[in-house]
């Protein structure tokens, strides 16, 4: 089921009629059936495998909790986190694995007999057990004890709005919120709608038409570099759009239900450096990798060369965990590369730092927003040969016809992304107009921004919502 | 945002708060919707999607005693010049690019049975499960397409969708057809693209003046059947093959997507596809229906195989059609079409060689159906 569907609105409203009603152990069992219909809406097999995840970190994460021989609490550790990754890499990794050892036994004349098999990857399967794999971790590090109650553990790992494509939640956020009773107020509720119209907007409108652009270009045997670039900017307005517009759904549905979930993006093409964008975008994902990879690797408290390699490490797997292919890892790659090297370019050239006024903040953004743009070339590129030709494209060998339609496009895609890209990060700014999702207050003035919000959006998706629908990016992950 | 703590609202004014953005946030949109379309609706370009009324005539005017009816897949394959010269048949396609079983039999009844042409043979080609999923592609650009030939209101389009899209799905089609009428959107849609469209154009005019149309036209050729890549699942061709036609709106053209099979599950039941009143039609008109199985690129390489329930759908629709007076041709296990002869995903290439190539393959294997034409007939 998508958020973005006729069946998910009827969905929500039916678990809301009856959720409110409920005690606060009800609304567990209710949130958990609702789900488990929710995941399983499509293949019922999937629910085997939240079903196994969660049993097994719950009695592990009990068993590591009750101990205090560190051994064996280590043990338990080990093999929560073991059976979680097994699991992942299974449906995740082993096609690729396979496929990769049998080109290089094929490459020195091993013919291996066909032992590749092709699963398909259940949806949300990296979500989940990430957040799965911290909270075991937390229990260990004594950062947050055990959840003692199966019922709100499977809460935790299974709640439906978060479950397919995050945000990547702490045991130490939620779970908290799903001992209490659930009431949210009229303050809540409607802002849960803005938010929930706003994400709507960003998937239909912005990201699936930016999304038109950019499948095309990648559809072509031999683009032209102003086309090809096009066609990057295209897909750096599709993700941002795709993403964001889920998250907002997600949070905004569980706004409605009660629950709070953390913000994921930070108007990430606004950062200053690769570092600051990686503060900005997917920040669930980020801190995910700074508190459970990168710090415990030895973080930025040791030497240059250590801080490179933890950091290039930390990226790697970052991109391997977006997807069993050599682009992502790349990706991964060229992302810890950049941050590895930029402070030491800061120290070079000044103006990368955090001098040269509002001039210095404008370059560095436009640069950054330019990196992170090739990043997105060899993101979306999943062919190497291909990636490796389109390096090759010359901005002088295009002619005038070519210009204009790969700046058409361009200017096209960022059209429909201007109320994310520009307008909301500006308004954020001047601080003189109420967050869309603000539920502090109930006034009139309050009442009137989140009116004209919503009415724009609502507006914007009749005037201009793409009719060639396209799935979230992130599903896939 | 005021500073300090601001004073709680009572519970009527908070409701009345909330009733106020639903109604507003409804209001507008319904009220611009309508306002648009009544002042603006009929100078919108409608794009070149088949047009129902051109097409019967040129059926009317033209007399062919074979149409094939279908998407790309029939689009890329036939080409009806060279097809009718080896043939002997006068060929004519009815087709649409990204259109499947619905607008199919919609083609059928509304263009073909209406035109009033009595023709020998009327093939219609598919793939995998596409005459057993009738709710596959109905909706966005088919959506229109649909409308003009009044889908809707037909009483076999009822029988088999109406429980898809209202009353079976109950609240969830019910509430889909009050928003579509609290907000009709396709108006405001059509103008409101477009003109971003032009908008980006005139910002990228870099000096010179070009008419938006050719920058259509540029567009098109730029993403035309021979510009894409080869290892990718596509279903972006055009309805006449021609690239430079697809349409006169880039931003709607066709998503290359890769094709994913719907039910796996033979069903010959009225109300389960619109396959049995195709039939239904073609006995009512006199005519013979041929269904034509499209070799996909995967299968030439044997990378996908019939799965068992492929085999067994196959088996059953074979023998479905065989009581029902119909004909099933299936090209998917021909070794002589090979993996040179695809240009994107499924699609036939369209070079004149590879064209008369696979006519020729195609020919060899329609020709035990319809046996050979009488004009210019070959040996």
């Amino acid at each position: 089921m998508v958020f973005q569907s006729i069946d998910y609105l009827l969905f929500l409203v039916a678990l809301l009629a009856v959720y409110f009603w409920l005690p606060q152990r009800g609304q567990n069992v209710l949130l958990i059936a609702a789900s488990y219909l929710f995941y399983g809406w499509v293949h019922s097999w999937y629910l085997i495998l939240i079903g196994t995840t969660t049993l097994f970190d719950w009695g592990c994460a009990l068993a590591i909790d009750a101990s205090t021989d560190a051994t064996r609490r280590r043990r338990f550790l080990i093999l929560s986190l073991g059976v979680n990754f097994a699991i992942l890499c299974a449906f995740k990794y082993f096609g690729f694995f396979a496929e990769n050892v049998t080109t290089v036994l094929a490459s020195i004349g091993l013919m291996p007999s066909p032992w590749i098999i092709h699963i398909a990857l259940p949806a949300g399967i990296s979500f989940f057990t990430f957040q799965s794999a911290s909270y075991a971790i937390d229990v260990y590090r004594r950062h947050t004890p055990a959840c003692r109650s199966l019922v709100e553990y499977a809460t935790f790992v299974s709640f439906f709005p978060q479950l397919v494509a995050g945000p990547i939640e702490r045991a130490g956020h939620m779970l908290p919120q799903y001992r209490t009773l659930r009431r949210p107020g009229l303050g809540n509720i409607r802002s849960g709608l803005v938010l929930i119209l706003w994400g709507l907007f960003q998937k239909v409108v912005i990201a699936d038409s930016a999304a038109l652009l950019a499948d095309k270009v990648f559809s072509l045997a031999a683009p032209s570099f102003p086309v090809l670039w096009g066609g990057v900017l295209a897909f750096g307005v599709q993700i941002y759009a795709d993403f964001s517009g889920y998250t907002d759904m997600a949070r905004g549905s569980a706004r409605l239900i009660g629950i709070e979930l953390c913000a994921n993006f930070n108007d990430p093409y606004m950062a200053q450096s690769p570092t600051d964008f990686w503060r900005r975008w997917h920040m669930s994902l980020s801190t995910w990798f700074r508190d459970y990879v990168f710090i415990p690797l030895g973080g930025s408290r040791t030497t240059a060369s250590r801080i490179a390699v933890n950091l290039i490490i930390t990226f790697f797997l970052s991109g391997l965990w977006h997807g069993a292919s050599w682009n992502f890892i790349i990706w991964g790659l060229y992302h810890g590369v950049l941050i590895a090297l930029w402070p030491h370019l800061a120290r070079l050239i000044p103006v990368l730092g955090k001098s040269g006024g509002w001039a210095g903040t404008v370059l560095r953004v436009m640069l950054t927003f330019t990196l992170v743009q090739i990043g997105w070339l060899i993101f979306r590129e999943h062919s190497v040969a291909m990636l490796v030709r389109t390096c090759t494209l010359s901005p002088f060998a295009a002619s005038a016809a070519e210009w204009r339609m790969g700046a058409g496009m361009a200017v096209q895609a960022l059209l429909y992304g201007l109320p994310l890209l520009v307008v909301l990060p500006l308004l954020r700014r001047l601080g003189s107009f109420p967050a869309l999702d603000d539920t502090r207050s109930l006034t009139w003035r309050w009442t009137l921004a989140q009116t004209t919000a919503a009415t724009l959006c609502l507006m914007g998706i009749c005037a201009l919502r793409c009719a060639v629908g396209s799935d979230f990016i992130y599903f896939q992950f | 945002m005021g500073n300090g703590p601001m004073p709680a609202p009572t519970k009527t004014t908070a409701v009345l708060q909330l009733l106020c953005l639903i109604a507003v946030a409804l209001a507008v949109p319904a009220l611009v919707c309508r306002g648009v379309r009544v002042v603006e609706a009929e100078s919108f370009p409608t794009g070149e999607k088949l047009d129902p009324t051109t097409e019967r005539q040129r059926l009317q005017q033209d007399q062919p005693d074979w149409i094939f009816v279908g998407n790309s897949m029939l689009n890329s394959r036939v080409d009806t010049r060279y097809l009718s010269r080896i043939s002997g048949h006068k060929i004519r396609k009815v087709s649409e690019g990204g259109t499947q079983s619905a607008l199919w039999f919609l083609f059928l009844k509304r263009i073909i049975c209406e035109s009033g042409v009595k023709p020998a043979n009327v093939t219609v080609f598919f793939r995998e499960t596409d005459l057993t999923w009738p709710d596959f592609r109905v909706t966005g650009l088919n959506e229109q397409l649909i409308a003009k030939l009044d889908g809707p209101a037909q009483p076999e389009w009822q029988q088999v969708m109406a429980w898809r899209t209202a009353a079976g799905a109950g609240i969830a089609g019910a509430m889909s057809n009050a928003l579509k009428t609290l907000l009709p959107t396709e108006a405001l849609l059509d103008y409101s693209r477009t003109r971003l469209q032009g908008f980006a154009f005139e910002l990228t005019e870099f000096g010179q003046s070009v008419p938006h149309g050719v920058r259509r036209v540029e567009l098109n050729e730029l993403f035309s059947l021979s510009g894409l890549r080869h290892d990718l699942g596509s279903d972006a061709a055009t309805a006449n093959g021609s690239a430079a036609q697809t349409t006169n709106n880039s931003a709607a053209i066709a998503d290359p997507g890769v094709y994913e099979n719907g039910p796996m599950h033979f069903d010959p039941s009225p109300s389960a596809s619109f396959l049995p009143h195709m039939i239904a039609l073609a006995k009512s008109s006199g005519f013979k229906l041929n269904f034509h199985r499209v070799k996909r690129r995967a299968q030439v390489s044997g990378l996908a195989a019939d799965s068992r329930l492929t085999q067994a759908y196959m088996a059953d629709l074979r023998a479905y059609l065989a009581t029902q007076d119909c004909t099933f041709t299936d090209e998917s296990k021909d070794a002589a079409i090979t993996a040179d002869l695809y240009a994107d995903g499924d699609h036939i290439s369209s070079a004149t060689a590879v064209q008369h190539r696979y006519n020729d393959i195609l020919w060899q294997r329609l020709r035990p159906v319809i046996g050979n034409g009488s004009r210019n007939p070959k040996p």
